[in-house]
């Protein structure tokens, strides 16, 4: 379980998240926001880290700003770009990260082999991060973050770059692990992707939750048909066809 | 627009980066060097070794910072925004902000060649322009290596690539026969110096009138030389090569958290050439000052007073492998990773790196009839100057893993430290001369490493 109570957070003057709070029960909570509204920042103090400025963020029982390094045992994080060791091999990663999160040799080799058969990157165990293409290098992040079989996952942007394969056995995943009562933060743009995925919804916008819900709740709410015009509407960016025009004008 | 880069999310490391000023920035490293350089300058009796000295020096200096600087800053995805923009010669302005950085170390100069420029005001301006060109030697080569190799993440399964990395070693190392020439190792330093008067470095000890000439002849030839190398330099760190390993399965190294972030570390080290010319060249510097010293017949303790000088390395060699993490370090911030475990694994990469180098300077020292006791404070007296390094740099608030502030204030108090350090584990070996100095030393630095080491883990 994810509980976040009054959540703050700013860099140097500026505040991007002004008093945050929201629950994530055994569910996939979908975080959706337009560019610089403080989802990547808030999913980062959920995973333990950042530091948050205000506020209290308890992730499984355990207060993440008192314990960051237990948080981290039992999360999962997939960054909106993941920055991984340019010059290691996929092999050498995931030991490097099993070693870490103190997986068994027997347990690591399995979950490893199992993984990048799923996601086929058999063929890339032994080159280098930086040879990688963006789809796998997300891949290589992905089966990172879920090496340790974490009890909460927070995802940034996770479907960016993958092929449909991949996308739809993460997909299975996702909801084979809510069935066994994980709690997931899943955040995207691609508004067809939270209205299949999410059992809820939280729009962010200027670093306040605007509006949280069912997909279907959250429609009637607004009165319209579609999340994206929902999303819009919430974000005030509905009026857009004025800036079209603007922008054919010569 | 680099200090305002969104790609970065690691807060330390973006206050540092909007702080920089590059201005202020030269001008501290300059204070610093000029403050160095008046004891450069009285401890030269010969002019002609002050010349040679400084000379190779600057070019040396200037190497090490192109290549270490230049791909860490890189690394850091400072430049990242910079390629997207229609800006012409974006990467000849990029290596002319690290040209002007290198320029900073012709402040150890100074003093000497105002003592010069008191005998001959023509032969200190040439000497001064000579040295202006070693830095941009040392430039140059130093984009030479990364066109060459600087960015190529490599396994080190291929020979091709290991014989390129010794071809460019053993081309250092020739540089710096003249070093060894000059101290007077074959006793007749200045007859070859005039008789190769046209080759760099000994072109320094020209009579300034045909020193100018030689000089615009070098500068002729080295001015396009650095035009071309310094856009390939800058490219192959924004368009790196790599080299590919045949492909095996996956299989599970042995050994636990720290070990895993040692050889982690290591590699990094390892498979960027930039690294490996950081920690090869303060070898490279000392060794050939041992074996002089030994040749000369020169006295035990001053053979093992080299080796402790050479453990003065750690702080820089620290640097390196912390500054070695770049963006990466996000990745490993998401991991059950403590600040303790990652210092940790960081000071013993770099113990072990620095003992190996003098373990191996011990060795050489050895040949001159060094004792072997020497051996144990080869290994004792780096390992505390890395963990003395590794507590006063990562002593920032906080648990969280990153990279600290090592700014040239910090660096420069931190060396200040260690060379105390050195000094007082080193006393005993300078009073008694014999077993009982090296026992007390030895004695001594175990007990400041377990102090150290329990101040780390609490």
């Amino acid at each position: 379980m994810i509980k976040i109570k009054d959540l703050r957070k700013s860099f140097g003057k500026k505040e991007v998240l002004k008093g945050i709070s929201l629950e994530v029960r055994g569910e996939i909570y979908g975080l959706l926001g337009p560019n610089g509204s403080g989802k990547t920042t808030l999913m980062k103090i959920v995973a333990g880290i950042l530091k948050p400025t205000q506020g209290e963020v308890i992730v499984g029982g355990i207060n993440v700003e008192k314990d960051p390094l237990k948080t981290k045992e039992i999360v999962g994080y997939v960054p909106e770009t993941p920055v991984l060791y340019e010059s290691l091999t996929v092999s050498e990663l995931l030991n490097l990260v099993g070693k870490i999160r103190g997986l068994k040799k027997e347990e690591l080799e399995k979950r490893v082999s199992n993984f990048a058969k799923a996601f086929e990157i058999e063929e890339f165990m032994n080159s280098l991060i930086a040879t990688l293409s963006f789809g796998n290098r997300q891949k290589v992040a992905i089966i990172s973050a879920l090496l340790h079989n974490p009890k909460v996952l927070i995802l940034d942007e996770i479907m960016n770059g993958l092929d449909v394969k991949s996308a739809k056995i993460l997909r299975e995943l996702l909801f084979r692990f809510r069935s066994e009562g994980r709690s997931i933060i899943f955040s995207t743009h691609i508004m067809p992707f939270a209205e299949m995925l999410c059992d809820r919804i939280g729009v962010i916008y200027e670093g306040r939750i605007v509006a949280e819900g069912k997909v279907s709740d959250l429609k009637d709410l607004s009165k319209v048909k579609d999340l994206e015009d929902v999303f819009l509407k919430l974000t005030r960016g509905e009026d857009i066809s004025d800036l079209i025009s603007a922008l054919i004008k010569p | 627009m680099m200090k305002r880069n969104p790609g970065i999310s690691e807060e330390t490391l973006l206050r540092r980066i909007r702080r920089f000023s590059v201005r202020k920035s030269f001008l501290m490293l300059f204070s610093v060097f000029l403050f160095l350089g008046i004891f450069v300058a009285y401890s030269y009796s010969q002019q002609e070794s002050m010349k040679l000295s400084l000379a190779l020096f600057l070019f040396f200096s200037s190497i090490f910072m192109t290549s270490v600087s230049l791909q860490q800053t890189t690394a850091s995805g400072v430049f990242e925004p910079l390629r997207a923009m229609p800006i012409v010669d974006v990467e000849k302005k990029i290596s002319i902000l690290f040209l002007i950085d290198s320029l900073s170390i012709l402040g150890i100069a100074v003093p000497s060649v105002i003592l010069l420029a008191l005998q001959s005001l023509f032969d200190a301006v040439i000497f001064l322009f000579w040295l202006i060109f070693a830095i941009l030697f040392g430039h140059t080569v130093g984009m030479a290596f990364l066109a060459l190799f600087g960015a190529r993440i490599a396994m080190r399964s291929k020979i091709l690539s290991k014989i390129f990395m010794a071809g460019f070693v053993l081309f250092l190392t020739l540089l710096m026969i003249p070093g060894f020439v000059n101290s007077g190792i074959f006793g007749e330093a200045p007859e070859i110096s005039r008789k190769y008067y046209y080759i760099y470095p000994f072109t320094v000890l020209c009579k300034p009138e045909i020193g100018f000439f030689v000089l615009l002849a070098y500068t002729a030839l080295l001015f396009p030389i650095y035009r071309f190398l310094s856009k390939k330099g800058v490219n192959a760190l924004f368009d790196p090569k790599f080299e590919r390993q045949l492909q095996t399965s996956f299989r599970v190294f042995r050994g636990g958290k720290t070990l895993t972030l040692v050889l982690k570390d290591l590699k990094l080290v390892y498979r960027h050439p930039s690294g490996l010319v950081g920690i090869i060249l303060p070898f490279l510097l000392t060794a050939p000052q041992i074996i002089v010293a030994g040749s000369l017949g020169g006295k035990e303790s001053l053979l093992i007073q080299i080796v402790s000088v050479f453990s003065l390395f750690s702080p820089i060699i620290l640097g390196l492998i912390t500054r070695g993490e770049g963006r990466e370090i996000d990745f490993l911030r998401a991991l059950p990773v403590s600040k303790k475990e990652f210092v940790l694994a960081k000071v013993f990469t770099t113990s072990l790196i620095i003992c190996s180098g003098s373990v191996a300077l011990t060795m050489i020292g050895y040949f001159f009839e060094i004792s072997p006791m020497a051996f144990l404070i080869a290994i004792s007296l780096p390992m505390t100057v890395s963990f003395l390094s590794a507590l006063y740099l990562f002593n920032y608030p906080g648990d969280e893993v990153g990279i600290p502030e090592m700014g040239i204030r910090r660096m420069a108090t931190l060396f200040i430290l260690c060379t105390f350090l050195v000094a007082i584990l080193m006393t005993p070996i300078e009073i008694f001369a014999d077993l009982r100095g090296y026992g007390l030393t030895f004695f001594l630095s175990l007990i400041l490493l377990a102090i150290i080491f329990r101040k780390m883990r609490n």
